[in-house]
This record gives structure tokens, C-alpha cells and sequence, in this order.
């Protein structure tokens, strides 16, 4: 059922770029410059982020790894336009985000980002349908119906698509996240522990949809997880350890995920 | 379980007070109902006791005629001044004063020539100086001392330094065919302002104080008597009274009655407050429609309050709290809530009393406010009604909340199913109620049967207010599919939020239901009474406007020349003047008769009103009745200059004979002008008004021995009292639609502590926050707008009901809906929920996105 955990190495994006290399300014679909994030003030201050510098490459998969509380989420929020940083500077495609104004960063987020939550992804009262498509109904944009077939195929909800999110399983609604995620084509999708509140074989699923995504229609994706399994469905694994860089994995596989962790954790 | 209690009326306290608002505003205006009233009584018992104040006994004047004189029907029963001396001998007596109240015509501007109007004013007596019995104060200037003098109340209308101009009534005719001549006009100059503070009647009737030898020089048939009797202090006034009342009865030789001056006072506090009692008690069922909406919207509020802690009672549950236990915190939590509420609100009530009682102590409003009385029994009133309605309110969540398996700990929340048992039990009893009583309703309404169709409207209410329980999800949900489809993802999301929790949907709308209900059975009342009403009363004028002639058929009549004057007038479109005379008429003799002429038919309101034909003489059908007329019967004229045989008709609208001109000119050729008949421009509008007062005041210098009269006369009086009465009772029901808007704010407010995290999700994904916030808002205007739709609809309908019970009886109804001021409901209804939405909904907007990942 698993597929190969080295297989997202041998894809054909993959071998477009020679995995590991640094992609540039221009082909960066993400990056951070010395992003640093402090919440609280005084006592009661907590450095979350502390100077981080990290560059996503248009069309790859990355996930973000560490201890609990090492800020992951935090860089997350902070490359999403979800939250701000207090200090260093952070870019989605050509846009500088760092600095953008509440109203221009909603626009950001909904014409391009996506994201994928744990949990509570979609809006009770919409149905799947609806949710997949809301970004776009937020925006006042149809959906490209070829667009839509292809990615609604690949979910295998079929009929439940006019379904309410209380009527279908965890799986699904994370399945039907993906899609809305995907469907505007954003320039990244970012998901915070997407299978953290599935199954192994539901988590497997909704992992196959976001790795097929990078894979035949380029799209870029970026995730936090704590489970070494999901993380080699990346091509890369970026480390943080007390809100710093500790390390990349490239081509990682569920051991060599697990290692480098345990050496951080050493 | 206290502890836990108490620490969670601490946890929430902000929220639990914030939803306890309404509790806090229907308790204020109880007390304020029952604080006013108890203020205004004192007030008035201050102000009416205060001739009594310095008396121990009255003694009543005499109702019956000496048995020696029973057989003169001019005898009247004996002066008390003649039991003056024996009273005073009574032991313990210290003073007697013999108050004659009599009225007069008096008029202010005393110089000859240009005398204000003469109204009728009360005189009353003032006791000489150095007498206990003195009791009035004045304000400014001085008690007179002296016939000649005078101390005026304010209604008055002069000042220390004017001059007054009495007429006194002729005094009493003793004998057959004695006609007594009226004395002459005395001047009186004004020496003070009395100070009438708090006396309710002073600004009705103007009160004129003098000495006690005027007044008893211009007793007439109008004036009244009674004795105060001072006493040494220490006798027992009981004892006094029976002591005083013999030694009177022996003096006039009639029987004499005396109360203690305690008494009397209760006697004329109870006279004059007694209708002030039955506002108190119209105010009250006001109050009682509030505490009833706060009770529905706090019960509300504590089902979903209870509703968001679904969780944590579940753990109660799992870590071994057993159902009473839970039961019991929650409805601890309700008492503690409901206290504090009461408390606030009886605060609120008295404030705002003392506040009022201020304002009006400051302007001249004729309303008997001074001070503040606050009765203990008000404030228990307050703090028991308060906390009853939210512990009574809280009783239904708290069993469903606790009802809760300890399983939900571990499950996300459930929605709350619809078709409850509940619902179902509801829907039955709703049904049962409402539809035998609309058709009772409808049955006796129309009959005119008032009491049976309360009887039938109440139970017709509360079974529809039951309907509503599933009516209102529905209606929010057909409406709210029509907002869906214009308002884009916003009204998306409100038609569905709108509906998500259908019982707290239809609580939500009910609260604002009733109110709204009321409100417009109020303008449809009014506005159907007042259809009804003008339809009747405006039959009996013929014209929009008269001028008529107040020394009516005696004398030279109204001047020629007022006529041009009268159609110069502004808005005036048509006039006519209209002669008259008496003649004979049949058997009658002396009967006034109208001569119309031909252009009349351009002024009068209705064809059937213009000038008969030649040899007819058209009769009102009161008339007819009366004296035996029949259509078609021949009358004998007779005038001063002239006889006509006149066929009758019966009809037309005034209750006067009236024939054509010339036909009277026959019958008394030059006969004057008796009225002058105006149309006007727009009758039923506004700018009648104007053109009334122009007229007036035309008349008034052309014509000053007239009057104005007419149908739009009438129509306007009539307004004038319905707006202000609909006014104060869309005050007074504003209060409970008021707490019926703090439910929608609060229900919202909480469901947006519920949907935070969904709020968020929005926007992260994108929802601009003004998006967020008209989502709020729309949801508001939903639940608002289908309540107050719903209820406009039963109230016009209750409205129309209402109107048929109270006037079928007495006239055919004319029933009016006047969809200009419906929609204005609906339309500030809606309206105001949105703006109660406008807090919650900038609370929903400031959710930041990263809110979507909390939990
Ligand atoms: N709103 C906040 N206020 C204060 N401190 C915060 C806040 N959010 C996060 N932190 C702190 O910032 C640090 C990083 O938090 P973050 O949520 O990014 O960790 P994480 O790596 O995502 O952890 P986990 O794996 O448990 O989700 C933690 O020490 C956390 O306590
Ligand atoms: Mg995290």
C-alpha cells in the first residue's frame, strides 16, 4: 500500500533539479530571511522563531520537522501570512510579505496559498463541494471545470461531495481540504500536521494526493509533521530545534528521518 | 458543587452578566413603574393633604333640607357658616375656618377692551394670618390679605402686579320665576403665585386664592363648603370628629357628618389617584410583557451558554457528578446570575425614577413627580421578579444540558436534532391552541364580543408563539435561501449559520416576535379606530370646515363680509355661506332651519349633503326618527315672511332641516348668515392643519361670535389623541422589543465564541474581515427581519381582530392597515437587529486566522 519512501527522489521533478540544491531567488516559491517571531513581551517573552533563513523551490515538497515546540507551526504561520513576524523578511513567489498590510495578506492567502489544517478544515454549514471550491467563491472565481474533474476525481468522494463535513470521516474531510487547497493553483500549499488526526491509511492517502500534485502538476507544497512516514513522502526535510535551523534531509527516508531527529534530540 | 458554582459565575461572570441584560432592563422598568407610581402618589398625597395637614377633623357640609322646608323644591340644604360658633365651642377646638370653594369666570388682562378669554377658575379661600388653619405657600409674592386681592396659580397665566377680572356666578334663585341678576365684574389685583407643587389637578383647572369673605360673597350654586377644625394637640381626632359632627348637626338642625382629617385626606387621595392606580396597573401589564420577552430571551441564552459547555459537564459527569448535582450547579449558577441582574436592574429603576423625577421637577410638566418614595415592597418586587423569571428561564436548559452522557467528554459536539420529542409535543399543543382559538377569535370579533375575544386571542398567541418553534427555522430558511443566492459567500454563510441551531433560531425570533406583535396590533388598532371612528363622526358634518354663528338664529348672524375672507384663505378651495332661521316645521315650533344654496354642492364632503331641490326639505334620519318623519311626507313651513308645503327626504348628514335657499328665502327673506362652509385642499393630510389654524384666525378677527367647526376639526382632535397614545404604547412596548434585540445581540455573541474557529478558517482562506463582519450582519437582519415579518403579520391581524371586538357593537367597523407604518416596523426591526449584530460581528472579525488552528 505504501509506496517506495525513496520513490519522490527518482519522480520526474525531482530529477529536474539535483535534489538538495539550494534553488535560488527566482525559482523560490518560498523563502525567509532571518525571520524571527517573539511572542509576549518581557517575562513572558518566547522566542519561537529565532533567525531563520529557508528557501522553497517552485514545485517541491518539503516538510518541516522537530521536538514540540521548536517553532514549526510558528514558521508556518509566518511564511503563510497567517501571522506576522516581528522581525526578518519573507516572500511567496516575487512578493515580499513581510510588511503587507491585513488586507493585502487576505488577498495573499486567497489567491495564493493554500492550506490543509489538522483539524476543523472545513466550514460545517458548506457542504464538500462548497468548501472545495470557497477560496474561489471568496474570490468571485468559477472554477476551470477540467481543473475541478481532475482534482475532485482524484479525492474518490463521488457522491458525498454534497455531503455536510459531520457526515463524512476524518479522511475524507482532510481529502476534501487538499482539493480546496489545490484548486486555485496557489503558488504553495502549506499544511500543518495534515494526517495528524488520521490513520495510517487515511494519512496515506491524503499524503499520495499531495505528493501527486507536486509531482504531475508542479505544484509546491510545504508541511509540518511530526510522523518520520509522512515526512519521506517529501523530497526534503527541514529541521528546527528552539525556533533555529538543525539540519535538512534530503531524499529522506522514515530512517533517516528518524535519525536525524534522534541527533537533534541528542 | 457550591465552590465549582461559584467559580464559574466568577469564570463567566462578564458573559452571564452580559446575557442577563435583559433580565436587568424588564426589572428597571418595573421599578420604575412601581417607584414612579408609589412617587406620584406621594406627591399627590402631599400636595392634597396639605389643607389638611394642620386639621383634626373636617366636618362635611349638609346634603339634606331642613324637615321644615321639604316641601319647597327650591330649599337648599343649610350653610355650614351657621355651625361656625358651635363648632368652635366644642372642647379642644383651637380654630375653625370655613373653606367656600366657589367658581367664576375670570379672564387676565384686566383693562377694558382687550380682555384675554374668561375661563372658569376655582376660588378658594385663605385663612387671615396668625391662623392654624393657613395653609397656602406661594412661590412668589404674597397670601392677599384683603378683598381685592388675589394669589393665582400658575395655569393663570399672570403675574404679581397684573390685574384679573372676575364675573361672579348670580347667586342662588330662592323662589319660582325669580331670576337673580348676575353682580357685577370685579377687578382683582394679583399679589402672588401660589405654589401648587405636585397637585395634579393645578394645571388642569386654574386656582385662584382670596380671602374668606370674598368668596363667601360670591357663593353661587356651584360652590362647596366644609369646616376644618384645629385642635389642641393631644385630643383624640376620632373623638373630635364625633364631637364636632353633633355640635353641628345641633347648630343646623340637619344631620351633619365629620371625619378626622386623616380620613378625609385618603377620601380625596383616593378620588383623585384613583385613575392614576389604573396607569400604574396599564404600565405594570406593559412591565409584564417585558419580564415575559427577558424570560424567553435569558432562557435562551442559558441553553446555548450551557450548550457551549457541553464538554466540561460531560467530564463533570465522567469524574462522577451526578445529574442532580450538575442540575443543581447550573440553576445555583441561575439564581446567583438572576440576583445580581435584579439587583442591578432595581438599581437601574430607581435611578432612572430619581432622574425623571428631577426632569420634571424642573420643567412645569403637568406630571405629580417630586422627590423619590421608594417602597421596601417595590425593591423586593424587583429583586424577586428578577431572579424568579432567569432561575424559572434557566430550568428547561439546565435539565436538557445535564441530561448530557458523560461519553460527550469524548465526542465533538452534537447539533441539536429538530425533530425533538419536545418539538413534537410543542407543534401538537401549538396547534391545538392556536387554530380553535383563531377561529373563536375570528367568530367573536366579528360579533363584537370583546371579553370572549381576549378570551380567544390569548390562547390564539401562545399557540402560535409555540408554531413558531417550527415555523421560524423555516421561514429563515426560505428566506435565507433567497439571501444566498445575492449575497455571494457571505449570505451564503449567514442563510446557513441562520439556521444551524433551529431551537435558538426560533427562540431568538420569538422574544422578537412578541414584541413586534404587539407593537403592530397597536398600529393597526389605532389606525383602524381611527378609520372607524372619523367614518362615523365625519358623517354628522357636512362641510370639511364650519363657521358657525354662536349666537345661533339670534341675532344679526355672522358678518356678510366673512365669506370672501373665509375663501381667501390659504388651502381653503371652496366656500359657501349658508343661511338660516327658525320657523315652524310641522309641529315643531323655533326649529332652526338651513337654507342651502346652490354653489354649496362645491364645499360639501358628499353629493348627499348639497342643496335639496326646490320644495323639499331633506332631514337627518336622526331627525326623522324623532319626529315621526316619514320619506315623502309634506311638511308646513312657516317663517316670518312666508309658508311652504315641503315634501321630505330623509337623508344627508346633517342633523338640521335644511332646504334650498331660495326655498328659505321664501319662508324669511333676508334671513343672516348662520354658517360658512370651507372645503379644503387634501382634507385627510397634514397641511389641513394649517390651513385650520389660518381660518381660525381669520374668523377669530372677522367673525369673533363663531366658532370652527367641520369634519376635519374632528379628524385632526382625533389624530392628535391616537399618535400620542400610540406613541406611549410603542414606548412602553419598545421597552420589551428592546430586550428582545439584546437577545439576538447575545445569541450572536456567543455563537461567534462558538465559531471562532471557524472564523478563523475563513480567514485564512482568504475572507476579508468585512466580509466576516457582514456575514454577522446579515445573519442578524435574517432572524430579525423573517421575526418581525411574522410578526407584523399577526399582529395586523390581532390588530384587525381587536379593532371588530371593541367597536362592532357600537358602529360598522372600518378597518384600516396602514402598510406605510407596518413596514416601518419591519423595517426598524430589522434594522435594529443588525445594529445589535454590530458588536458580535466586529468580535467575528477580529478572530485572526491563526485562530483556525487553536485545539
Ligand atoms: N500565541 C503564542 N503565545 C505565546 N507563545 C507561543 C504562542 N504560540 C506559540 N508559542 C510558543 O512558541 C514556541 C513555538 O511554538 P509552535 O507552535 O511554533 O511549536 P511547534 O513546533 O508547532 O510545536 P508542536 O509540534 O507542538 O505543534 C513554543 O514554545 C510555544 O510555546
Ligand atoms: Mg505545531
Amino acid at each position: 500500500m505504501h509506496p517506495a519512501p525513496s520513490a519522490p527522489m527518482t519522480g520526474p521533478t525531482a530529477a529536474a533539479r539535483p535534489a538538495g540544491s539550494r534553488p535560488d531567488a527566482t525559482t523560490a516559491a518560498v523563502r525567509a530571511e532571518g525571520l524571527t517571531k517573539v511572542h509576549g513581551r518581557g517575562d513572558a517573552a518566547v522566542t519561537a522563531l529565532d533567525g531563520v533563513d529557508v528557501c522553497v523551490g517552485r514545485g517541491t515538497f518539503t516538510a518541516v520537522m522537530g521536538p514540540s515546540g521548536s517553532g514549526k507551526s510558528t514558521l508556518l504561520h509566518c511564511l503563510a501570512g497567517l501571522d506576522t513576524a516581528t522581525s526578518g523578511r519573507a516572500w511567496v513567489g516575487s512578493t515580499e510579505i513581510t510588511g503587507l498590510r491585513e488586507k493585502q495578506l487576505t488577498r495573499l492567502r486567497r489567491d495564493r496559498i493554500g492550506f490543509v489544517f489538522q483539524s476543523f478544515n472545513l466550514v460545517p454549514v458548506l457542504t464538500a463541494h462548497e468548501n472545495a471550491v470557497l477560496p474561489l467563491a471568496l474570490a468571485g472565481r468559477q472554477p476551470d471545470p477540467a481543473w475541478f474533474d481532475e482534482v475532485v476525481g482524484r479525492l474518490g468522494l463521488g457522491q458525498r461531495l454534497h455531503h455536510r463535513p459531520s457526515e463524512m470521516s476524518g479522511g475524507q474531510q482532510q481529502r476534501v481540504a487538499v482539493a480546496r487547497a489545490l484548486l486555485p493553483r496557489p503558488d504553495v500549499v502549506f499544511a500543518d500536521e495534515p494526517t495528524g488526526n488520521l490513520d495510517s491509511r487515511a494519512g496515506a492517502e491524503v499524503l499520495s494526493l499531495l505528493r501527486s500534485a507536486v509531482r504531475e502538476t508542479g505544484q509546491t507544497v510545504v508541511m509540518v509533521t511530526h510522523d518520520p512516514v509522512a515526512a519521506s513522502y517529501a523530497e526534503r526535510v527541514v529541521l528546527l530545534a528552539d525556533g533555529r535551523l538543525a539540519g535538512e534531509v534530503h531524499a529522506p527516508t522514515a530512517e533517516s528521518v528518524l535519525s536525524a531527529l534522534a541527533a537533534l534530540g541528542g | 458543587m457550591l465552590r465549582l458554582t461559584l467559580a464559574q459565575v466568577r469564570h463567566h461572570a462578564g458573559r452571564l452578566l452580559a446575557s442577563a441584560t435583559a433580565v436587568v432592563i424588564a426589572v428597571a422598568f418595573v421599578v420604575v413603574t412601581l417607584v414612579g407610581g408609589s412617587t406620584a402618589a406621594a406627591t399627590v398625597r402631599a400636595a392634597l393633604a396639605a389643607p389638611y395637614l394642620p386639621a383634626a377633623a373636617v366636618v362635611e357640609a349638609p346634603t339634606d333640607v331642613p324637615p321644615a322646608d321639604a316641601d319647597d323644591p327650591f330649599a337648599v340644604p343649610p350653610s355650614l357658616a351657621g355651625a361656625v360658633d358651635a363648632v368652635r365651642a366644642v372642647d379642644g377646638v383651637t380654630d375653625v375656618a370655613l373653606d367656600t370653594t366657589t367658581y367664576a369666570s375670570v379672564s387676565t388682562g384686566g383693562s377694558e377692551g382687550e380682555d384675554g378669554a374668561a375661563t372658569t377658575a376655582q376660588f378658594v379661600p385663605v385663612q387671615p394670618v396668625g391662623s392654624p388653619l393657613r395653609w397656602q405657600q406661594v412661590g412668589d409674592g404674597r397670601l392677599p390679605e384683603r378683598p381685592g386681592e388675589v394669589a393665582v396659580t400658575e395655569r393663570v397665566g399672570a403675574v404679581p402686579g397684573d390685574v384679573v377680572t372676575v364675573q361672579p356666578e348670580p347667586p342662588l334663585a330662592t323662589a319660582e320665576d325669580e331670576e337673580p341678576a348676575a353682580p357685577a365684574p370685579q377687578r382683582l389685583e394679583v399679589v402672588g403665585v401660589l405654589d401648587t407643587g405636585g397637585d395634579p389637578t393645578a394645571s388642569v383647572t386654574p386656582r385662584l386664592a382670596v380671602t374668606a369673605d370674598q368668596v363667601a360673597a360670591w357663593g353661587s350654586s356651584t360652590s362647596s363648603e366644609e369646616l376644618r377644625v384645629a385642635a389642641a394637640p393631644g385630643t383624640d381626632a376620632q373623638a373630635l370628629a364625633s364631637a364636632v359632627a353633633a355640635a353641628a348637626t345641633d347648630a343646623l338642625g340637619v344631620p351633619v357628618a365629620a371625619q378626622t382629617a386623616d380620613d378625609a385626606t385618603d377620601a380625596v387621595v383616593s378620588e383623585t389617584t384613583g385613575g392614576a392606580l389604573q396607569l400604574v396597573s396599564v404600565l405594570l401589564a406593559f412591565a409584564v410583557v417585558s419580564v415575559l420577552v427577558a424570560g424567553l430571551v435569558i432562557a435562551n441564552t442559558f441553553a446555548v451558554l450551557l450548550a457551549q459547555r457541553t464538554r466540561e459537564l460531560a467530564l463533570l459527569r465522567c469524574v462522577g457528578a451526578s445529574r442532580a448535582q450538575l442540575r443543581r450547579g447550573v440553576l445555583l449558577e441561575a439564581l446567583a446570575t438572576g440576583l445580581a441582574a435584579s439587583a442591578l436592574g432595581t438599581a437601574l429603576g430607581i435611578a432612572i425614577t430619581a432622574a425623571g423625577s428631577a426632569v420634571v421637577a424642573r420643567t412645569d410638566a403637568p406630571i405629580p413627580l417630586q422627590g423619590l418614595s421608594v417602597p421596601w415592597w417595590a425593591v423586593v418586587v424587583g429583586l424577586v421578579l428578577g431572579t424568579l423569571v432567569t432561575v424559572v428561564a434557566a430550568t428547561s436548559p439546565a435539565r436538557a444540558a445535564t441530561r448530557v452522557a458523560p461519553l460527550a467528554a469524548l465526542r465533538p459536539l452534537d447539533v441539536a436534532p429538530l425533530r425533538s420529542r419536545g418539538g413534537v409535543a410543542r407543534l401538537v399543543a401549538g396547534l391545538l391552541l392556536a387554530v380553535p382559538g383563531a377561529v373563536a377569535l375570528t367568530w367573536t370579533s366579528l360579533r363584537g364580543e370583546l371579553l370572549l375575544a381576549l378570551a380567544a386571542g390569548v390562547p390564539t398567541f401562545l399557540g402560535v408563539v409555540l408554531l413558531c418553534q417550527r415555523g421560524v427555522p423555516a421561514a429563515v430558511g426560505l428566506v435565507g435561501r433567497l439571501l444566498a443566492r445575492v449575497g455571494g459567500v457571505p449570505g451564503r454563510l449567514a442563510a446557513r449559520n441562520s439556521v444551524r441551531v433551529p431551537r435558538r433560531t426560533a427562540a431568538t425570533a420569538t422574544a422578537l416576535l412578541v414584541g413586534v406583535t404587539l407593537v403592530s396590533t397597536f398600529v393597526v388598532g389605532a389606525a383602524s379606530v381611527r378609520a372607524t371612528t372619523t367614518t362615523e363622526l365625519e358623517a354628522q358634518y357636512p362641510a370639511d370646515v364650519q363657521v358657525v354663528d354662536a349666537g345661533y338664529f339670534d341675532g344679526p348672524g355672522l358678518p356678510e363680509d366673512l365669506l370672501p375672507a373665509v375663501a381667501g384663505t390659504p388651502g381653503v378651495t371652496g366656500a359657501a355661506a349658508v343661511r338660516g332661521a327658525l320657523v315652524d316645521l310641522g309641529d315643531v315650533t323655533e326649529q332652526p332651519l338651513l337654507g342651502l344654496p346652490a354653489d354649496v354642492d362645491g364645499v360639501v364632503r358628499s353629493s348627499t349633503a348639497g342643496a335639496p331641490a326646490a320644495g323639499e326639505v331633506r332631514v337627518g334620519p336622526g331627525y326623522a326618527f324623532v319626529n315621526g318623519l316619514a320619506d315623502g311626507d309634506v311638511l308646513t313651513a312657516t317663517g316670518p315672511t312666508g309658508t311652504a308645503d315641503l315634501v321630505v327626504r330623509v337623508g344627508g348628514r346633517n342633523d338640521l332641516p335644511v332646504v334650498a335657499e331660495a326655498d328659505l328665502e321664501r319662508l324669511a327673506a333676508a334671513a343672516p348668515v348662520a354658517e360658512v362652509w370651507a372645503a379644503v385642499a387634501d382634507p385627510e393630510g397634514r397641511g389641513a392643519g394649517e390651513t385650520v389654524d389660518a381660518l381660525t384666525t381669520t374668523v377669530s378677527s372677522a367673525a369673533p361670535d363663531s366658532y370652527v367647526a367641520g369634519a376635519v376639526l374632528v379628524r385632526q382632535g382625533l389624530d392628535q389623541v391616537l399618535d400620542v397614545l400610540l406613541l406611549v404604547v410603542t414606548a412602553l412596548l419598545g421597552v420589551a422589543v428592546v430586550i428582545a434585540l439584546v437577545g439576538v445581540g447575545n445569541t450572536l455573541a456567543l455563537s461567534v465564541v462558538e465559531r471562532r474557529q471557524e472564523l478563523g478558517l475563513l480567514r485564512a482562506l482568504g475572507q476579508p474581515a468585512r466580509d466576516v463582519r457582514r456575514t454577522l450582519l446579515w445573519e442578524a437582519g435574517l432572524v430579525a427581519g423573517v421575526a418581525s415579518l411574522l410578526g407584523v403579520g399577526l399582529g395586523v391581524a390581532f390588530g384587525l381582530a381587536g379593532t371588530s371586538a371593541v367597536l362592532a357593537s357600537a358602529a360598522p367597523v372600518v378597518l384600516d392597515v396602514p402598510w406605510l407604518q407596518v413596514a416601518a416596523v419591519v423595517a426598524v426591526a430589522t434594522l435594529a437587529g443588525m445594529v445589535a449584530s454590530l458588536l458580535p460581528a466586529r468580535r467575528a472579525a477580529a478572530v485572526p486566522p491563526v485562530a483556525a488552528m487553536a485545539g
